[in-house]
């Protein structure tokens, strides 16, 4: 007689229990993943399992036990990447970013430059620049919200100046082709497509003919020349400035040399003297030639307090506005504030600034 | 009512021919077992670690696989010698994990649980029910529930538990016997829970 002959029902009650378990669906998944491991040559067949398995989960009415998502069934089809798959693609997008910074050029979009020549051995020499967009940077693709001005090519112009009344096609804009960004974002007078920097006045020929199909604002896209003179707008949109070429300005003078020593001495001694005996234009000068305002004496008297002793407004207001203090004291503890007091001079108050 | 029904002599052919190359013979091998071995893994590592039963599961018929030449049928039948395999893959994962397996105490006092006769888990028809009582049979001590699962489910025999275990035939049993006696107080209190 077979154990199995007289079942238990605790025993029936669980297979039952494990049978409203079942998982069809994860079942498929799992023999697939065991197959492709064990045997290779049946990955053919193991191919078609995840169409097996969905069939499967969709004829399955029951909830999976474990609610299985899209990501927990691609981890289950994919063991690998359970453990060490994680780590191999975490470096492999390491090493991606690593390339993107290290080889990445974004486009550096140069700063208008405008470089004038040296000046010419004759001034009234007219010069000529051409200043244009760079062919390069005309072809690049540019975002319409991205319309930035092009780069800006200095280009010297060698060819003599064209007579004033005369037009000059050649600095129109088909000499290069027009930047994309003019035809995506024709917005009129924010796009510079050539500017021409000249010494002298350059007349401008009319703009050439443009096709019938090109848009209406690219056509209507000015071309801003830049031309010595004075300011003006011609017909055409086209803004023109003459400037006069200034001479350079003269080398600033040599800056004297800083005073040694013995010289602040000797200038606080003479500043004291002129302030005593009421020399403004002294006192003046000596304070352009670096004599210090607060430069006292071997008693402690600033010529500020010379001057208020002395009482000579003129010195003492002149002082001041070079900024002498009237609260540093000498060695008999007075300031210039106390001297003054003492003098009792208005004029000499007002020019101290002190108030009764 | 286990649920292999499997003509032992035949699974000994297949794993046979599978070392012989035979691309399909583990196909249908793996077809007979793969259920009962899978929930066998399952509920004998708990909730706990359910994530790791898919892993041991595969690892356990690649076992199977690399030594089909190692199979003796007249030692062993395959069911036995698979959850042997599967067992051994349980406890490698508790000793991985540093999970102390701890021996049950198998007293006598699990056996005075009177058998309250056949309860409304026979008539599990919904998934709640069908869980608690998966609930409880994870609940068991280890080798209870191995034993009851090897038993109840997989349908082995008591010489083969003893085998797939490598215990003796009255411990078998007698793990078989605590495990059901265990089940009917869980499930017990279940019904009176309900009741």
């Amino acid at each position: 007689m077979s154990d199995h002959d007289t079942p238990d029902p605790i025993d029936k009650a669980y297979v039952e229990a494990e049978a409203a378990l079942n998982d069809e669906a994860a079942r498929a998944m799992r023999r697939a993943r065991l197959l492709a491991a064990v045997e290779p040559q049946l990955l053919a067949e193991v191919a078609a399992m995840p169409a097996a398995a969905a069939a499967a989960s969709l004829a399955e009415t029951p909830k999976p036990a474990v609610p299985t998502s899209a990501v927990s069934r691609v981890l289950r089809w994919r063991p690998n990447w359970r453990r060490d798959g994680w780590l191999a693609a975490a470096c492999v997008v390491a090493l991606s970013v690593l390339l993107a910074t290290r080889f990445y050029q974004p486009i550096q979009i140069a700063k208008p430059t405008v470089r004038t020549t040296p000046a010419t051995a004759d001034r009234n020499e007219p010069t000529s620049l051409v200043v244009a967009a760079t062919p390069a940077a005309k072809a690049a693709p540019v975002s319409p919200h991205l319309a930035a001005p092009p780069p800006l090519l200095v280009q010297p112009r060698v060819a003599p100046p064209p007579p004033i009344a005369t037009a000059t096609p050649t600095l129109e804009p088909q000499a290069f082709p027009e930047p994309r960004a003019a035809k995506a974002a024709p917005s009129a007078g924010s796009t510079v497509n050539e500017v021409v920097v000249t010494g002298n006045r350059v007349p401008h020929a009319a703009a050439p003919a443009k096709p019938a199909n090109e848009p209406a604002a690219r056509a209507a896209a000015p071309s801003v020349t830049i031309m010595g003179g004075a300011n003006s707008a011609d017909g055409n949109g086209k803004t023109q400035f003459t400037f006069a070429p200034s001479p350079p300005p003269p080398p600033p003078p040599p800056p004297p040399p800083p005073p040694t020593m013995m010289d602040v001495a000797d200038l606080a001694s003479s500043l004291g003297s002129a302030a005593a005996g009421g020399r403004v234009a002294e006192v003046e000068d000596l304070l352009e030639q670096g004599a210090l305002v607060d430069a006292a004496d071997a008693k402690g008297d600033t010529a500020l307090m010379k001057s208020v002793r002395a009482d000579h407004p003129s010195v003492a207001a002149l002082l001041r506005r070079h900024g002498a203090s009237l609260d540093r004291k000498n060695k008999a503890g007075k300031n210039a504030r106390d001297l003054a007091k003492a003098v009792g001079d208005e004029a000499l108050d007002r020019a101290l600034g002190i108030e009764r | 009512m286990p649920i292999m029904e499997t003509d032992p002599t035949e699974d000994a052919d297949l794993l046979r021919a599978h070392g012989a190359g035979d691309p399909h013979a583990f196909g249908r091998l793996y077809d007979r077992y793969d259920r009962p071995c899978f929930k066998f893994l399952r509920r004998m590592l708990g909730s706990a670690h359910a994530d790791a039963a898919d892993d041991l599961h595969q690892e356990t018929w690649i076992s199977v696989s690399r030594n089909a030449a190692s199979f003796d049928p007249l030692k062993a039948s395959f069911p036995a010698w698979l959850y042997t395999i599967a067992r051994n893959k349980v406890w490698d994962h508790f000793r991985r994990q540093k999970i102390a397996v701890l021996a049950a105490v198998e007293d006598d006092m699990t056996m005075r649980v009177p058998d309250v006769g056949p309860s409304p888990l026979e008539q599990v028809q919904s998934r709640e029910l069908a869980e608690r009582v998966v609930a409880a049979v994870e609940a068991l001590p280890l080798e209870q529930r191995g034993a009851f699962i090897m038993f109840a489910y997989s349908g082995l025999s008591l010489e083969e538990i003893a085998f797939a275990t490598g215990v003796g035939v009255e411990t078998a049993k007698s793990r078989l016997r605590y495990a059901r006696a265990a089940l009917r107080r869980a499930l017990a209190d279940e019904r009176s829970e309900h009741v």
